[in-house]
């Protein structure tokens, strides 16, 4: 399991609007003309952050496309992060009063895991492909989005993202969970507006029937 | 001699920076320590004025980073103490007149003189607030207790972190304790909760404070002023004395502690 200290953000984005793009064939054009671009060896050290907006255009690409799409965004390896972003789904999450019955840390069981030792404060943003471990807070307008899962050991009251690319078997848990957001693969879900009183106990956010659910956590 | 640097900065504006300046400094002053007051705030100056000072710049900061008058000819000595001294902002010029690095060679200069070198940070992340801090050897995060301050407070303590600076300390400014005693402000635990730093102080709110700052008096010289004892205190702790910490309302009511289970929005 590979470990890291310090939680590394992207220096630059680069941002490709689907809708300007006439089809599928042109969009990987202006792809693959950013990541040529990218791949100019000048021993520049900014790290990128790449995202495809495919919620403007009149043509639906198909499963397999967006796939396809993924693996070319994550191609380059200047890229810290590349993404496809999605028409979303917005739905409340469950709150439920079950606990978790599947075992969460095999959830953390495949890719490698960040360990972060530092509070996300507001506007610190942390972004890696496989799992994501935080001892202390992460704090309102501060964002972890994880290819995998995350757990915070303190309390999250920012956004939390697991499984960026699609998986929805990842999840997010923490130990005191008070989000802005929390998204699973491609659901978005905010707790209610208005007051939810405090649980004590660890809870753990997953993908059940197809919807977020929040349940305690069983350690 | 070795003085301290200290910025006193929010990030969001209009939460009492400059005030809380004006009064440490003069409370640092009243101690009989050596303080120098930094405005660097260019282009809105304030600081000369709630210090009532403000008749006498010939020469400010942006002078002195320039080398078009020396240090000693821009500072202006309080009317009240001998200690203590003012390096007020330049009107006219805007935040680039002065880089971060200009500012720590004047910072270090200032350091050989004085026991405490203060600086007003303006608001906002730009240029202005990494002038401010580029000298500084620790900072002072002054918060509202309303939701918008605490989360830029929260920002500013994440980039004092990432440009070294450890070890910030709080204080949380117009608490009205009446209100947090109906549950409708933040306490000072839900602050330091988020926050996660050490509480230097809480300053009340206090009418009082509105008249010294129109009439450049700090609060701290007035005797009955409920904001100035608070200021008083902390002084007493940034020079490392053990003030407790006094209750600003009565012990926690049952009525309050049902309030707060219905927590406010975060």
């Amino acid at each position: 399991m590979g470990m890291k200290n310090h939680a590394r953000a992207a220096d630059a984005e680069l941002f490709v609007d689907g809708g300007d793009c006439a089809d599928m064939k042109a969009l990987k054009k202006v792809l693959r003309h950013h990541l040529s671009y990218l791949a100019d060896p000048k021993g520049d050290e900014t790290h990128w952050m790449i995202s495809v907006d495919l919620s403007r255009q009149h043509w639906k690409p198909t499963p397999e496309e967006e796939q396809e799409l993924a693996i070319l965004v994550n191609s380059e390896k200047k890229l810290i992060w590349g993404r496809i972003l999605l028409p979303e789904n917005e739905r409340d999450p469950i709150f439920s009063e079950l606990e978790d019955d599947a075992d969460w840390k095999e959830r953390f069981s495949d890719g490698n895991t960040t360990l972060i030792r530092q509070n996300l404060r507001s506007g610190q943003n942390f972004y890696t492909r496989g799992n994501v471990v935080i001892l202390g807070d992460v704090n309102p307008g501060a964002e972890v989005v994880a290819g995998g899962s995350i757990l915070v050991v303190g309390a999250l009251r920012g956004m939390a993202h697991a499984g960026r690319f699609g998986d929805e078997q990842k999840i997010v848990a923490a130990l005191k969970m008070q989000p802005i957001q929390i998204r699973i693969a491609e659901h978005i879900t905010r707790p209610p507006d208005g007051e939810r009183e405090e649980r004590l106990s660890p809870e753990i956010a997953k993908i059940k029937n197809n919807r977020v659910i929040i349940e305690t956590m069983h350690i | 001699m070795k003085g301290k640097v200290l910025v006193v900065t929010s990030g969001k504006g209009g939460v009492g920076k400059t005030t809380t300046t004006a009064n440490l400094g003069t409370a640092l002053a009243m101690k009989e320590q050596k303080v120098v007051l930094v405005d660097t705030d260019i282009g809105l100056r304030n600081l000369d004025v709630v210090m009532g000072l403000e008749n006498r710049i010939v020469f400010d900061i942006v002078d002195v980073v320039n080398g078009d008058c020396k240090l000693n000819q821009a500072l202006i000595r309080d009317k009240r103490f001998e200690g203590m001294y003012l390096l007020p902002a330049a009107q006219t010029r805007d935040k680039t007149a002065v880089s971060p690095h200009q500012m720590k060679i004047l910072t270090e200069e200032l350091k050989k003189e004085f026991d405490y070198v203060l600086i007003d940070c303006p608001a906002g992340i730009e240029r202005g607030f990494k002038n401010a801090i580029a000298g500084a050897d620790q900072a002072v995060v002054v918060a509202t207790p309303e939701v918008s301050s605490i989360r830029d407070a929260d920002r500013i303590i994440g980039l004092l972190e990432s440009a070294g600076l450890k070890n910030s300390r709080l204080i949380i400014n117009r608490m009205r304790p009446q209100m947090v005693h109906m549950g409708d402000m933040m306490d000072i635990d839900d602050i330091t909760d988020i926050l996660a730093i050490d509480l230097l102080g809480v300053v009340p709110e206090d009418e009082a404070i509105v008249v010294s700052t129109n009439r450049g008096e700090p609060a701290v010289l007035s005797r009955t002023s409920k904001a100035g004892e608070a200021y008083l205190r902390i002084c007493s702790r940034i020079m490392g004395e053990d003030v407790p910490f006094v209750p600003l309302d009565e012990p926690n009511s049952f009525f309050r502690r049902m309030r707060r289970a219905f927590r406010m929005a975060r």
